[in-house]
């Protein structure tokens, strides 16, 4: 149960960092600038959310496998690979993660970025000195968020990465797994490890988010 | 909107249940524990119906070979095939048929002849104990009956066993299961999970089957071999199999490998 744990931690860690990384400045872009066609790129940015996991998966499969465009013209094969079902759940929370950044950029009032250009604040002082010190408790509850749901993350993954132990099978295959083979008393352990998991995240998440104030609260 | 702050009672009880969840989690993970040591890892993709045996095939040829972690895959044939198809990174496929095999020999995929039989799997009819008083040593005669209302069958479109149990059931037709309501599992496992779960009767392979699980909730019967075409269970090496892989391919088709399989409920060839 040890590896499944580190595996879906380390799917966790490594989700939250690339869409904190790739997500804020998406989301940036898609409140803060005019961007042509934006609603066309909310909705198709908003698709995992709504499309099957099944559909994500075969895509990503047909996309990543060993006879997909990827492999043939890059020699990048991940199907069956961790970093597979790190592009699979990154693409999955996407919408979680732009959800979240896009309410806390969309806090900020224009003015306040008008008057620091104004003042000859450059882009890298706006950012650091404006825009992260108001957004920082948005950006985090998001990312804390995204974290959260990674451990959930199962049919793209199952799909994408198959279950090979040590690479791709995080908690919920494993669990799926040991429902399928009947091992119901090492399911049992599973799925309240998962769920301890989760709900300790969670009530994490609730008992600290009063300490992460933006000074407009 | 000012945020109350909270009291100082309230901030206590937060910190007190932070690490009383840390250490259930820690006594949870700590519950299932593996060697530190790290040998040699070999990937195998399993079709479900071996499920009970690979357990002790892992435990046997691991004593044989101490420096080798097999690390099994359980799933069904078909989609260990399409995984294979699409670079898994399995070394050997266990099948319960001969389709994936030879579909990727086809392929190209596969090391020269290493693709052989190495078992034949028999179909048992399984009747819930919710249903009792059916007598199953005749199967078609209880697949026929009026109680029956629910029966499970693993998909006959990916899963060897389920094209058997088709078979079987095209067979009783003529003597009558219109009352039934088929339910397919994704798979044989996936077949005997539905069983368990609320299902009346199933149709799975015979090692399923006899499965404790499944002997604790139902009795098993087997079904005579002239009612469906042989199961004909194949083995084979992916391309570039290690000779790790090579070590399990003679332990599956040698004497320890069989007798394991024979005590499943397999016949060996």
């Amino acid at each position: 149960m040890i590896e499944p744990l580190l595996l879906t931690l380390k799917l966790a860690t490594g989700t939250s960092i690339v869409l904190a990384a790739v997500g804020a400045p998406l989301a940036w872009a898609l409140v803060k600038h005019r961007v042509p066609g934006r609603a066309l790129w909310e909705a198709v940015l908003l698709l995992p959310l709504v499309l099957p996991p099944t559909v994500l998966g075969f895509y990503l499969l047909a996309l990543l496998g060993d006879s997909g465009p990827l492999a043939r013209y890059l020699g990048v094969r991940w199907a069956f690979t961790f970093e597979g079902i790190l592009a699979a759940s990154v693409l999955f929370n996407l919408p979680f993660a732009l959800a979240a950044y896009r309410e806390t950029f969309r806090a900020i009032p224009d003015d306040l970025l008008d008057t620091a250009r104004t003042l000859g604040a450059s882009r890298v002082r706006i950012a650091r000195d404006v825009v992260l010190p108001l957004a920082w408790p948005g950006l985090l509850a998001g990312t804390v968020l995204v974290f959260a749901h990674s451990i959930g993350e199962f049919g793209v993954v199952l799909m994408v990465g198959g279950s090979i132990p040590g690479e791709t099978r995080v908690l919920s295959i494993h669990l799926y797994e040991l429902v399928q083979t009947l091992r119901f008393a090492d399911a049992h352990r599973v799925a309240a490890l998962t769920t301890a998991l989760a709900l300790a995240l969670l009530l994490a998440l609730r008992l600290t988010e009063h300490r992460w104030r933006s000074p407009t609260d | 909107m000012p945020h109350e702050p909270p009291t100082t009672a309230r901030r206590a009880r937060g910190r007190r249940a932070a690490p009383a969840l840390m250490a259930l989690l820690a006594a949870l993970a700590c519950a299932e524990e593996r060697p530190a040591s790290r040998p040699v890892v070999l990937l195998v993709a399993v079709a479900s119906s071996l499920q009970g045996a690979i357990g002790e095939i892992e435990v046997e040829f691991e004593r044989a070979h101490p420096g080798v972690d097999l690390r099994p895959t359980v799933l069904s044939s078909g989609a260990a095939h399409r995984q294979l198809l699409a670079g898994a990174p399995y070394q050997a496929l266990v099948a319960a048929d001969t389709i994936g095999p030879a579909a990727l020999e086809r392929a190209g995929r596969t090391e020269p002849g290493t693709r052989v039989a190495y078992a034949r799997g028999g179909l048992a009819l399984w009747l819930s104990n919710r249903l009792p008083g059916i007598d199953g040593r005749d199967g078609l005669a209880a697949l026929a009956s009026q109680r029956l209302h629910r029966l499970a069958i693993p998909n006959p479109e990916v899963a060897p066993y389920g094209r058997a149990a088709l078979e079987v059931l095209q067979r009783a037709q003529s003597s009558g299961t219109q009352g039934t309501t088929i339910v397919r599992g994704e798979d044989a496992a996936h077949a005997a999970q539905l069983a368990l779960a609320g299902a009346d009767a199933a149709l799975l392979p015979l090692s399923l089957a006899l499965a404790p699980e499944m002997q604790r909730a139902g009795r098993a019967y087997p079904i005579p071999d002239s009612f469906y075409a042989p199961i004909t269970h194949q083995l084979v090496l992916v391309r570039g199999a290690s000779k790790h892989a090579r070590a399990f391919h003679a332990f599956l088709t040698g004497t320890p490998g069989r007798r394991v399989l024979t005590r499943f409920g397999f016949r060996v060839p």
